[in-house]
């Protein structure tokens, strides 16, 4: 499982309990996600300040969907970044994977179209 | 939820943007969130919020840059901002928040209840802090009004306490009791000012009036060796003008033709026709047809006909005690009147009513010089000028009437009267537009009753008639009526209004943080 539930529904109880805003948050999320991830791959891999952002960004936004696996992917690349790289591209490609995972499940639980 | 506040939330990620949003509203509190530093300071500027939750790592403007503009500006300074962060790696990054002013942390991942008891706290510690600012605020309003109260000139109305004073503790208290007592002196100092006010216009009508009621029975003495009322006025004025001309030409005083203003030709010209030409040909000439004290007796009228004018043009406040004050005055002169000397009147009763004109022409004058007379001016120069302008005026009209006092009559008895007349009556003039310009109109035309018992008095002394017992009652009565109409309250100059716009006094309880 990429996604863990008891963490979704702590979210949902920390914004006031209501699916509709929880959906509007997730929403939120695989949009980010997904153009974080697009930074990160996009740009030059020498460009350690901008993917040590985005992968902080995703890293948080992740342990708050419940993505365990994605949010440590996105601490390790930060970290390496924040020791002065360089970019470890297959961990990029890790966090791609971990991320897609997430989406399907995170769909899926929420029941969410494509 | 008992304290609801607003936050600002500031993040780059929409995601924890909405997250936070949604979290703080869920426990009550209403909140804006912002995607950028910059956009935090643009919303700070204009509204006010309550508590800052602030993210760390932002692009472009990080949250430090944010944190030190915050305290640069007092109206942020305040605010409170706790910081956004996730704590795994970030530790050192907190701590640099705090010392440049955070109140405390949040980590990205928080707890319901953790985030509960900070924003709570917070916000209960800005309300503190602002009434203690509002309360520092009005300590200073409070000190900043007995500094102007020391300083002497205040206005108890002015001194922007009211709201200090409407606080139902100890320091609302000292506000109002300071404001009664403000408003205690000044009440006791303006009542000094204007007893001190009173007591010089006195002394100045009295003289004034003793000066010119020596005029009338010096005149009638002018028309005892031949009477010439134009050539007379004349002589008088051209005395007058050579000396008040000379003396501001000394005092460097004299303004320059150049200088005069047509409203200042006007009044100067309108001035010498009333004062000169009506004025003072009529007073010379009746003297020759009644008794002096009648003439005298009848100036006194003036006093109401100024009253009456003031009223009706609204520019001084008529009131019962003034009225009575003048009635008075009046009641005075009738006594003199009824038990003087009736006998001497009868013959006269058609010169009296030619003698009524005197006094209305003199209020006239009265309101024309308090209302009109340019304040550029000297006083002396002003009735220099306006003297060779009745000069001009009675020249013509003492050839019409072949009026000019034959020049061997004043090596004689008549040349010392004129003498007399010219100093009295010139001097008198001065010393009126002084009083005039200091006490207003109608307190200035009571000089009418000083001059009525001052023609008296010089006309039983100098033509030896006896005072009686009665003539001594009216004057007492006249002096009290005189106390009665008190001068025109003097506009009090407006203290400067007081300043509560700055707040850069109120002193800082947070040392300002360093980095």
């Amino acid at each position: 499982m990429a996604i863990d539930i008891g963490a979704l529904d702590k979210l949902r109880e920390l914004i006031g309990g209501e699916e509709a805003d929880l959906v509007e948050l997730v929403e939120s999320f695989l949009e980010e996600g997904a153009s974080i991830m697009q930074d990160m791959r996009s740009g030059p891999a020498s460009d350690l300040t901008a993917i040590r952002r985005a992968a902080h960004s995703l890293k948080s936004n992740a342990r708050d969907m419940g993505a365990a696996e994605l949010s440590q992917i996105c601490a390790r690349v930060e970290a390496r970044c924040a020791s002065g790289g360089p970019t470890d591209l297959a961990e990029i490609d890790n966090a791609q994977r971990a991320f897609d995972a997430a989406v399907t499940e995170l769909r899926m639980i929420l029941n969410l179209g494509e | 939820m008992s304290n609801p506040g607003r936050i600002l939330i500031v993040d780059d990620s929409r995601t924890i943007r909405i997250k936070l949003k949604k979290s703080v509203e869920a426990l009550g509190h209403q909140a804006a969130a912002v995607d950028s530093g910059r956009a935090a300071l643009e919303l700070l500027a204009t509204e006010n919020f309550d508590l800052i939750l602030l993210d760390i790592i932002m692009p472009v403007m990080d949250g430090f840059e944010v944190l030190k503009n915050l305290k640069v500006s007092s109206r942020t300074r305040d605010v409170p901002v706790i910081v956004i962060s996730a704590l795994d790696d970030e530790m050192s990054s907190v701590v640099k928040a705090i010392e440049l002013g955070a109140e405390d942390f949040l980590p990205k991942d928080f707890e319901l209840a953790l985030l509960k008891a900070r924003v709570s706290t917070c916000i209960e510690k800005k309300r503190l802090r602002d009434i203690e600012k509002e309360y520092l605020r009005q300590v200073t309003k409070l000190t900043k009004a007995a500094a102007t109260l020391e300083s002497g000139r205040f206005n108890p109305s002015k001194l922007g306490i009211r709201d200090v004073a409407g606080r139902p503790d100890g320091l609302g208290k000292l506000a109002t009791v300071f404001a009664t007592m403000a408003q205690k002196v000044y009440d006791r100092e303006r009542k000094m000012r204007q007893n001190i006010r009173t007591f010089r216009g006195a002394l100045l009508l009295l003289a004034c009036g003793g000066l010119w009621g020596l005029v009338v029975p010096l005149s009638k003495m002018a028309s005892l060796v031949e009477a010439h009322p134009i050539g007379l006025a004349l002589l008088i004025d051209v005395i007058g003008a050579v000396f008040c001309i000379g003396i501001s030409m000394k005092r460097q005083t004299m303004p320059r033709f150049a200088d005069l203003t047509r409203s200042d030709w006007k009044f100067i010209l309108i001035l010498a026709f009333i004062s000169s030409v009506i004025n003072q040909v009529l007073v010379y000439w009746l003297a020759s047809k009644l008794p002096a004290f009648i003439v005298s007796i009848v100036i006194v009228l003036e006093g109401f006909a100024v009253f009456l004018f003031a009223s009706l043009m609204r520019t001084e406040a008529p009131n019962l005690r003034r009225f009575l004050g003048l009635g008075l005055g009046l009641a005075g002169i009738f006594i003199i009147l009824l038990y003087g000397e009736p006998a001497e009147m009868a013959t006269s009763w058609l010169w009296l009513a030619i003698a009524l004109v005197i006094p209305i022409t003199y209020a006239t004058e009265d309101i024309y010089l308090s209302e009109y007379k340019p304040a550029a001016i000297d006083s002396v120069a002003l009735f220099g000028i306006t003297l060779v302008a009745s000069v001009l005026m009675l020249m013509p009209l003492a050839a019409f009437y072949r009026d000019f006092i034959p020049f061997d009559l004043l090596t004689g008895r008549l040349g010392m009267i004129v003498v007399l007349m010219a100093v009295a009556g010139n001097l008198a003039m001065l010393l009126f537009i002084a009083l005039i310009s200091s006490t207003g109109a109608v307190f200035a035309s009571q000089n009418a009753y000083a001059v009525t018992a001052a023609g008296i008095g010089w006309s039983m002394l100098l033509l030896g008639e006896a005072i009686p017992a009665l003539t001594w009652v009216s004057l007492a009565l006249i002096v009290v009526g005189l106390l009665m109409v008190e001068p025109k309250q003097e506009a009090e100059e407006e203290p400067p209004l007081f300043d509560d716009t700055s707040e850069e006094f109120v002193p800082q309880l947070l040392s300002s943080p360093t980095e």
